[in-house]
């Protein structure tokens, strides 16, 4: 019976790790409001990524390793408006709303082929990613935009590889209703924005449609002699996350302030895996709260260990944790899995 | 009844029609792929076993590569040099690969059928453990003999460091000038001894355990056969290949980027390989050189017929880069697909 | 005569359910031993423990003691099991599919090469391709099989020859003790079957001692000489091969036909003859499969299809609803419905009820509610409003009722269905169907697995459903006993078809001819 409550041991180690770390911290004398900020920081610009891997896991699908698919559609969108001068909240939403055929015409392709690769679509969808991201380095370099503020001015052309976005929608979601309790800035308006996208998929998971979705990644077998498409309801989960991921980068670009363009979408996909991994669903299915979870405690590490960092080590040392995080979690995750289905 | 696979036609006409707007003379790209074949044989070479015994493509060759730089790492710091320090930087690399290749094939061992996409994770991790032993460790817990080679802070390899005591030994060995094309035929051999090497061993008791493994692993268990081991040993000698070659690679090259050498020598290496003709299926040497003269010519001229048809020399960059993804991703959806229509 | 195998107490259990229980078996040298089950895991469970099926050990092992020779063994992978001196031929046949016959042959005990200067004794690990193919053909030809092309797969060469390479791999050991032989005939002609056998009696005057599976009676007969019978996971008897005939094994296999009840409900008069008809349906291959399987039943009537275990009956639903690859035709009300066009299936009013419970016929981690409505949601578009939220308060209400009127044990309608007992889930299922109101209804194994009172329980919802609905149902399972009960008529399923149909009031001789493939 403990079994079932006791967390998974990627789990049990970031916890610890971030005691320790939180210890740390308090040892230095980091400012605990700097933290809780930085804390929301954070969740603004990975939650959506991390919540689009939703329904490709729970429709079946699996792990979204082509999340940069659905980051592309979102850099096109920002670019777009960008280029026709989009500016404030409005601009953002503009960014979003632009971005989405983009991402659904994408999420279509993606998931016909995806249904084509049943068994390996991790592998498949990872160098698909990797394609159009390339590809896309090439549209950006030889794209009509002209906007002054977008584009190389002297000798090269082409869109910069990064795009300032002062002047334009930057941090205009987080400062929309935004208050300070003491020294800690609470962006609610960002919260309830991300609130209203995970009371969509809530909503969603109650309907017919999301009921037959989630049975097709329940148990694949009982949905095809239930009435399921399994095809069908796995394309349609597929063209859901896309569009989230870009509606993802959208809010992580509205937030950092720059648009990334080039080779940046390349390994979007693996820290917003490990993410949801580490929120420790038991089962097949992952609910909403394991992604917040999961969410919260990734990047809690990543911000606790840049100030220890810098401190006591050597800076590099936060990124090197991250990287032996996101790929331990990976694949702890991925011999469970086997080992679940009994491939082993 | 062999299907017939447009791979390298496909590869080779893009070649041409690169190499024609590229304006480069041929003299110099046939010395250039000649310095590419040295460079990157065995680490192609190295993925043959590991497709063989069905694991797909090996993308944690990364790790033998990174096992190599820290083999040549070592013998800068004792600073050993001339061809002992050649042999010594190969054996210490041959061991932790040996180490590693083990680790791998047991992990690889409890994802069967996601071997691929595995490797690509372990590519990360080692990467990252990596970086803490040679970026952190070196200089803090880990004593430097060497100062020359840590950075200005006191601890850490710096980003770059010089072979110089190991320049001109064995690249240059045996050289032999025709009209104006050079061929080193000590390193030749080297290539050539690898080959013969990975072909002996697909003809021993163990590469017939290695194809079986590949052809069938579920008979292949129950006519016998231990294929948890049998995919091990594929990845150990696969990870020693790639030690091996990057060892060749570094030396040839002249200095080493500790943090970037290894980096894409997955992807490139696998690229090179389907360019030859390969499947994810099946793979055998003459798909590797083969492969290697047609992806490397083509990645040392898009970038100058890029500059002459676009007038932007990035694009022929990011063209090399989208063909070496993409020919990957098409290789994979279409072995799947026929995987598939075989069931 | 000396024993040399001796099972003693062998036991074995998947999660809750014995597959095998308290075997006790010797088997003395050179001797050749039929093997027949009506149930089919039993045996291949038991042969999956001697070959060392790395499976047993997954699920937990296996209980009692096996002797090799008087030493005890507990082989955990083929390749223990080989090194012990146990081969066995397989019935999917364990064949490299890349190699040719002779790679597949010498595979593991490849001839190397000798270089002519080398030390005595020291041989280069180098494969010598000549001699391989040599005394592959030699081996080959001793069990009467030449002209194969020793270059090309085997994948190129028909499957009785494949049949005979992968029984030359096996015999082609020096260390062979023990034989196990799956269907080996299953997929040869008469002839072929004919030279087998005899190939199979003279390895057998060797010493070596067989373990012969097959579901055809005459030929077990006529080899073996002794049959141990196997059901539901026990050792029912053991007979002298002199002794017996193959009606009174297969009147062992199928456990006698006790309770002659006539049958207990009338249905309403039959309606169309032909309202639901398969035809030619193929599905499967080698070992077990579906072979032009035709069958035509009526409006209202109740139909079950039986046979031994491995006659194909498995593979119909699922080749029905395309879950395997087959081909065919079916047809509801004269419409013609390819297998796998499940919503023209769920259209016409079918519904498929599978033999895994647990694995297909339900969502383990869903509530009692949702489990019995989803299919009702799903083809229906059932407590569905306009804006596409599922209507909760309607669901549970009806979910309820079902409760209640089937007398399902459980907290509410909310808990789990993985937590309910097997008679329970079953209830579950069957009130799925009851709120779809299917036109026709496919249900497989209804009983297995479930406690002498809710079986009965279960029959009486079907013949209700029968009744009331008017559904057609087609019952397939292994429990005659329960058929004859219930049935209108009773498909007998023989080598993948319809060997005969019959009615419950029919002597017990015929069907037992029926099973075994012979009319009488």
């Amino acid at each position: 019976m403990i079994k079932r409550y006791l967390p998974p041991l990627p789990q049990i180690i970031i916890i610890v790790f971030i005691i320790i770390l939180l210890g740390l911290a308090i040892k230095i004398d980091i400012p605990a409001s700097s933290l809780i900020n930085d804390l929301f920081i954070r969740l603004i610009l990975n939650c959506v990524l991390v919540i689009s891997l939703i329904p490709m896991v729970n429709s079946g699908a699996g792990l979204n390793f082509g999340l940069p698919i659905g980051a592309v559609a979102g850099l096109l969108g920002m670019v777009m408006t960008a280029q026709f001068g989009g500016k404030g909240l409005t601009g953002f939403i503009l960014s979003i709303a632009v971005s989405i055929p983009f991402a659904v015409v994408s999420g279509a392709v993606y998931g016909r082929m995806l249904n084509r690769v049943k068994g390996r679509e991790e592998i498949a969808a990872t160098f698909t990613g990797f394609s159009i991201v390339s590809i896309m380095c090439l549209f950006w370099v030889v794209a009509p935009f002209t906007h002054p503020q977008m584009i190389w001015v002297l000798g090269r052309s082409g869109l910069r590889n990064t795009i300032g976005l002062r002047g334009f929608w930057e941090k205009s979601l987080y400062n929309l209703l935004q208050f300070k309790a003491g020294d800690i800035i609470i962006p609610a308006g960002s919260l309830l924005f991300i609130g209203i996208i995970l009371l969509c998929l809530y909503f969603f998971s109650r309907t017919r449609t999301g009921m037959m979705m989630n049975a097709a990644g329940e148990n694949e077998s009982f949905a095809r002699i239930n009435g399921v498409d399994i095809a069908k309801i796995r394309k349609l989960s597929v063209i859901m996350s896309t569009v989230l991921a870009s509606a993802g980068t959208c809010i992580y670009a509205q937030q950092y302030g720059f648009i990334e363009l080039y080779s940046a979408p390349l390994m979007a996909a693996f820290p917003a895996i490990s993410a949801l991994l580490l929120g420790g669903s038991s089962g097949k299915r992952v609910f909403l709260r394991h992604a917040l979870l999961g969410v919260i405690l990734y990047q809690s590490l990543y911000l606790l260990s840049l100030p220890v960092a810098n401190m006591l080590l050597v800076p590099e040392m936060a990124e090197i944790i991250r990287m032996i995080v996101t790929s331990f979690i990976i694949l702890y995750a991925l011999a469970k899995k086997s080992e679940e289905r009994g491939d082993v | 009844m062999r299907r017939f696979n447009p791979a390298p036609l496909f590869f080779a006409f893009l070649s041409i029609i690169a190499f024609y707007y590229s304006d480069m003379s041929a003299l110099f790209v046939t010395n250039e792929v000649i310095i590419r074949i040295i460079r990157n044989s065995l680490l192609v070479f190295a993925l043959i076993i590991p497709v063989t015994a069905g694991m797909g493509l090996n993308f944690s060759i990364i790790i033998g590569a990174m096992a190599a730089q820290a083999g040549w790492i070592f013998m800068l710091d004792l600073q050993v040099p001339g061809i002992l320090g050649i042999a010594g930087a190969a054996l210490s690399g041959i061991f932790i690969s040996v180490i590693c290749g083990y680790i791998i094939g047991s992990y690889l061992n409890r994802v069967k059928g996601r071997e691929m996409i595995a490797t690509i994770i372990i590519g990360i991790l080692g990467a990252g453990i990596y970086q803490f032993i040679f970026l952190v460790g070196y200089g803090t817990f880990i004593p430097a003999h060497n100062s020359e080679l840590l950075l200005s802070r006191g601890a850490g390899i710096r980003d770059m460091v010089d072979l110089a005591p190991y320049r001109n030994i064995i690249d240059r060995l045996w050289l032999v000038d025709i009209g104006g094309i050079q061929l080193p035929f000590f390193m030749f051999t080297v290539v050539a001894a690898a080959a013969i090497a990975v072909k002996l061993i697909l003809l021993t008791p163990a590469g017939q355990r290695f194809r079986a493994v590949g052809s069938d692993r579920g008979s292949a268990e129950l006519s016998g056969i231990n294929t948890d081991r049998t995919r091990i040993q594929a990845m150990i000698i696969s990870t020693v290949l790639a030690c091996l070659g990057q060892i060749i690679f570094l030396q040839n090259i002249g200095m080493v980027n500790v943090y970037t050498a290894h980096m894409n020598s997955d992807i490139f290496s696998c690229a090179a390989l389907l360019a030859g003709g390969a499947t994810i299926k099946e793979a055998k040497i003459r798909h590797a050189l083969l492969g290697i003269v047609l992806f490397h010519s083509l990645y040392i001229v898009t970038p100058q017929a890029g500059q002459n048809i676009f007038s932007n020399a990035v694009l022929g960059e990011y063209f090399r880069s989208f063909i070496a993804y993409g020919s990957i991703a098409i290789a994979l959806i279409i072995n799947i697909r026929h995987e598939r229509g075989k069931q | 005569m000396e024993n040399i195998l001796e099972i003693s107490g062998l036991s074995k259990k998947f999660r809750s359910n014995y597959a095998l229980k308290d075997i006790s078996l010797s088997l003395y040298r050179g001797e050749i031993i039929g093997l027949v089950g009506a149930n089919g895991s039993g045996k291949t469970t038991l042969m999956n423990i001697l070959s060392g099926n790395p499976l047993i050990r997954e699920t937990g092992g296996f209980t009692g003691t096996i002797k090799l020779n008087g030493k005890i063994i507990s082989p955990a992978n083929p390749s223990d099991s080989l090194k012990l001196g146990i081969g066995m031929v397989y019935q999917e046949f364990a064949l490299i599919p890349s190699f040719t016959a002779p790679e597949n042959i010498m595979s593991g005990k490849e001839i190397r090469l000798r270089p002519v200067t080398s030390l005595p004794g020291l041989s280069v690990p180098l494969i010598d391709r000549k001699k391989n193919i040599s005394k592959a053909e030699s081996i080959l030809s001793s069990i009467g099989v030449t002209g194969i092309d020793p270059r090309v797969p085997v994948t190129e060469f028909n499957v009785s020859t494949r049949q005979f390479i992968e029984f030359a791999r096996v015999i082609n050991s020096k260390t062979l003790k023990l034989l196990i032989l799956d269907e080996p005939t299953a997929v040869l002609g008469r002839d072929e079957s004919k030279r087998l056998i005899d190939e199979v009696r003279r390895i057998a005057d060797k010493g070596i001692t067989v373990i012969f599976i097959s579901h055809r009676l005459e030929e077990v007969l006529s080899l073996c000489h002794r049959i141990a019978v196997l059901r539901d996971g026990i050792l029912e008897s053991v007979f002298a091969a002199s002794d017996t005939s193959a009606e009174e094994i297969a009147r062992c296999m199928l456990g006698g036909i006790h309770d002659r009840a006539i049958k207990t409900h009338s249905h309403t008069s039959p309606g169309n003859c032909d309202y639901f008809r398969i035809k030619n349906l193929n599905s499967g291959s080698g070992g077990e499969c579906l072979k032009n399987f035709s069958l035509n039943v009526s409006k209202g009537e109740i139909i079950g299809i039986t046979g031994q275990s491995g006659q194909g009956q498995m593979l119909l639903g699922k080749a029905v609803m395309g879950l395997i690859p087959s081909d065919g035709e079916i047809n509801i009300n004269d419409e013609k419905i390819l297998p796998g066009d499940t919503e023209s299936l769920f259209r016409s009013g079918f519904y498929y009820i599978p033999e895994e419970r647990r694995r297909d016929g339900l969502l383990p981690e869903n509530s009692v509610a949702e489990n019995i409505l989803f299919t009702t949601i799903s083809t229906k578009h059932a407590f569905t409003s306009r804006s596409g939220l599922l209507n909760t308060v309607k669901i549970h209400e009806a979910a309820r009722k079902y409760i209640y009127d089937l007398s399902i044990k459980c907290t509410g309608i909310k808990q789990k269905v993985c937590e309910l007992s097997g008679g329970n889930q079953q209830k579950v299922i069957l009130s799925r169907a009851l709120s779809l109101k299917p036109e026709i209804m496919m249900i497989f194994e209804p009983t297995r697995g479930i406690d002498i009172g809710a079986k009965e329980m279960i029959l009486n919802m079907l013949i209700e459903m029968n009744r009331e609905m008017q559904t057609t149902i087609i019952i397939v399972s292994s429990e005659l006993d329960e058929l004859m009960r219930v049935c209108d008529r009773i498909a007998v399923l023989y080598e993948g078809s319809i060997f005969s149909v019959l009615t419950p009031e029919l002597p017990e001789e015929i069907f037992i001819h029926a099973f075994t493939g012979r009319a009488l």
